[in-house]
């Protein structure tokens, strides 16, 4: 998403009428309510929302976390527009000509309550991609000894596509999504594509295989809503179009994947100890002769899978 | 497979029908208009001289514009009986619509 | 009493189904043309779909019924009437239909236009919208419509 980056320079229009679409369960009531709010330099739509659950009306539901954009909790629609409450200004979404706000529930999710969506059909599908890497060689996995190699230039293939914090704006802005309940999803081909582009990953013929079902990539038509919604710039479209074009490759018996790393040769010899400069002081009571030889040995608890 | 095909449908369809368009150019024909171009004696010289090209574009065309709405209709609803449902019209549709383009190259007789 | 009321609550479902596939203003999404083609090319190949129905039973007439059958469907087409309106419109979405069809290939079948991975910066704008597919989207409309305008002068003045 292109961010307006003077938004939060202008003085927004104030008070300003934030209109919330809510819902209450237990009674199935869909209603609009409106708020009045005054607004300060800089105030975001959570702010908004905020002010009105601790002033106004603490009957107001809705998820948030960090408030500033690496969570993904606060997906919300604004206006119309899938968009995180926590990095949308109100001067950019309501003007002096119309100081309105529509704050709605993310599209095509299960509504909880008030703007809480349900998530669990968007992490159900996450996981059906296998979102971890998949090697052959059972013993390095299990008992790692060193890494695997990968260059920089292996790494910017997926980079890009790991910084997915999954808030779910995409989906809800994909048109597919919309109607078709088995596809699945610009979030969760994004990240089926980030591990095929993964030079560490070997699972590629279980994953294209699992692809070509009834979630498959070709239900994707390019809108590319996802990537302009997308806060992080992530761009689902891109990466769904590479998935699927190695999808055609691999049922045309001609996709190969580039290459797969390996673990890295443990090094022959110890490098030479590089002096310290002239400039440089000790800590009094450091004896750095001691220290080289028996380096000192810092507790670190073994991750347990 | 079929969403293969659709691909494939598609590149064939880039050759096939700017071929059938640009025939109905009436400079081609030496003719004035364009109805022109569609006289019986054109019409049936290219029938007879380029009948399985048209029997391939006929089938092309059917397949690409019945398996893309099929998709489409199948992305709209879900449900085992409305997949069934869509299938089966879609597979009635392609093969009668198919043997009406085989049967407008095949039962073409000399205009006298 | 709360446990209880949350298991008697119901979730609604948001799924904004036909709207979100038809209607570009149900969701707005800023900086997309490639939505509206989308929808175009949707639309399209629905009216062709229809369009190749009518145009297989009719082009069977010379089998089905002699060529003076043909003779006189044919002079339908010729100058500007209810049927040679409706045939140039057809025309138009082939046209819309077969250029922006090009592009898709481009991009779906090949990933070609969508420019590289990169690592995202201010003002974060991503590779794929500027990459020369969003050229393409721009140069298939323009000649889909040089195109349209070509097929009516064929149609109407030629005609």
């Amino acid at each position: 998403m292109a961010f307006d980056l003077k938004a939060a320079t202008r003085r927004p229009p104030s008070p300003v009428r934030v209109f919330v679409k809510r819902y209450d369960p237990v009674s199935g009531r869909v209603w609009w309510q409106a708020y009045t709010i005054k607004t300060y330099k800089g105030m975001t739509v959570l702010d908004a929302l905020l002010s009105i659950k601790s002033d106004v009306d603490h009957t107001l539901t809705f998820r948030y976390s960090c408030r500033m954009g690496v969570c993904g909790s606060c997906g919300v629609v604004v206006n119309g527009t899938p968009k995180l409450a926590c990095q949308t200004q109100i001067a950019e979404a309501a003007s002096p000509a119309s100081p309105e706000l529509r704050v709605e529930p993310l599209y095509n999710f299960k509504v909880v309550r008030d703007l809480t969506t349900d998530f669990t059909e968007f992490f159900e599908k996450h996981r059906f991609i296998r979102p971890h890497t998949i090697r052959s060689d059972l013993i390095e996995r299990e008992k790692p000894t060193l890494e695997y190699s990968q260059s920089p230039g292996e790494l910017s293939e997926y980079y890009q596509y790991s910084l997915c914090i999954m808030c779910g704006l995409c989906d809800s802005a994909c048109p597919v999504y919309a109607s078709d309940t088995s596809f699945l999803g610009p979030q969760a081909l994004t990240q089926a594509y980030r591990y095929l582009a993964d030079t560490r990953d070997e699972g590629w013929i279980l994953r294209l295989k699992e692809l070509d079902s009834d979630g498959s990539p070709f239900k994707c038509h390019f809108a590319a809503s996802c990537s302009a919604v997308c806060p992080k710039s992530v761009d689902p479209a891109g990466a769904v179009q590479r998935l699927r074009s190695s999808l055609l490759k691999y049922k045309l018996r001609i996709y190969r994947k580039k290459k797969v790393s390996q673990v890295v040769p443990p090094m022959k010899e110890a490098k030479p100890i590089v002096p310290l400069p002239p400039e440089a002081t000790l800590i009094e009571g450091v004896d750095i002769k001691k220290l080289e030889e028996e380096p000192p040995q810092i507790p670190v608890e073994k991750l347990l899978y | 497979m079929l969403s293969l095909l659709q691909y494939i449908t598609a590149l064939l369809m880039v050759f096939l029908v700017s071929w059938h368009l640009i025939v109905r150019i009436p400079q081609l024909h030496g003719v004035e208009t364009f109805v022109e171009t569609m006289s019986p004696d054109i019409i049936y010289r290219e029938v007879s001289s380029f009948g399985i090209l048209l029997v391939a574009l006929a089938l092309v065309v059917v397949f690409h514009g019945i398996n893309g709405l099929r998709g489409l209709l199948l992305e709209l609803r879900g449900g085992t009986m409305w997949g069934i449902f869509v299938n089966a019209i879609a597979v009635i549709a392609f093969i009668i619509l198919l043997l009406i383009g085989i049967y407008t190259v095949m039962g073409v007789t000399p205009p006298g | 009493m709360s446990v209880k009321d949350r298991f008697l609550g119901r979730m609604l479902d948001n799924r904004m189904g036909l709207k979100a596939s038809v209607s570009s203003w149900a969701v707005r999404v800023p900086n997309n043309p490639e939505r509206l083609a989308f929808i175009l090319h949707r639309l399209t190949g629905i009216l062709l779909v229809g369009f190749i129905t009518l145009h297989i039973i009719s082009t069977n007439t010379p089998a089905r019924a002699g060529w003076e059958a043909w003779v006189e469907e044919v002079e339908r087409l010729g100058g500007v009437n209810i049927v040679s309106l409706l045939f140039f419109i057809a025309m138009g979405a082939l046209a819309f239909h077969s250029i922006n069809g090009i592009r898709l290939l481009l991009v779906e079948f090949l990933a070609l236009g969508i420019g590289r991975p990169e690592k995202p910066k201010p003002p974060y704008i991503p590779p794929s919208f500027k990459g020369f597919q969003r050229n393409l989207l721009y140069i298939a409309f323009a000649l889909s419509i040089i195109v349209w305008i070509a097929m009516g002068y064929v149609i109407f003045l030629m005609g």
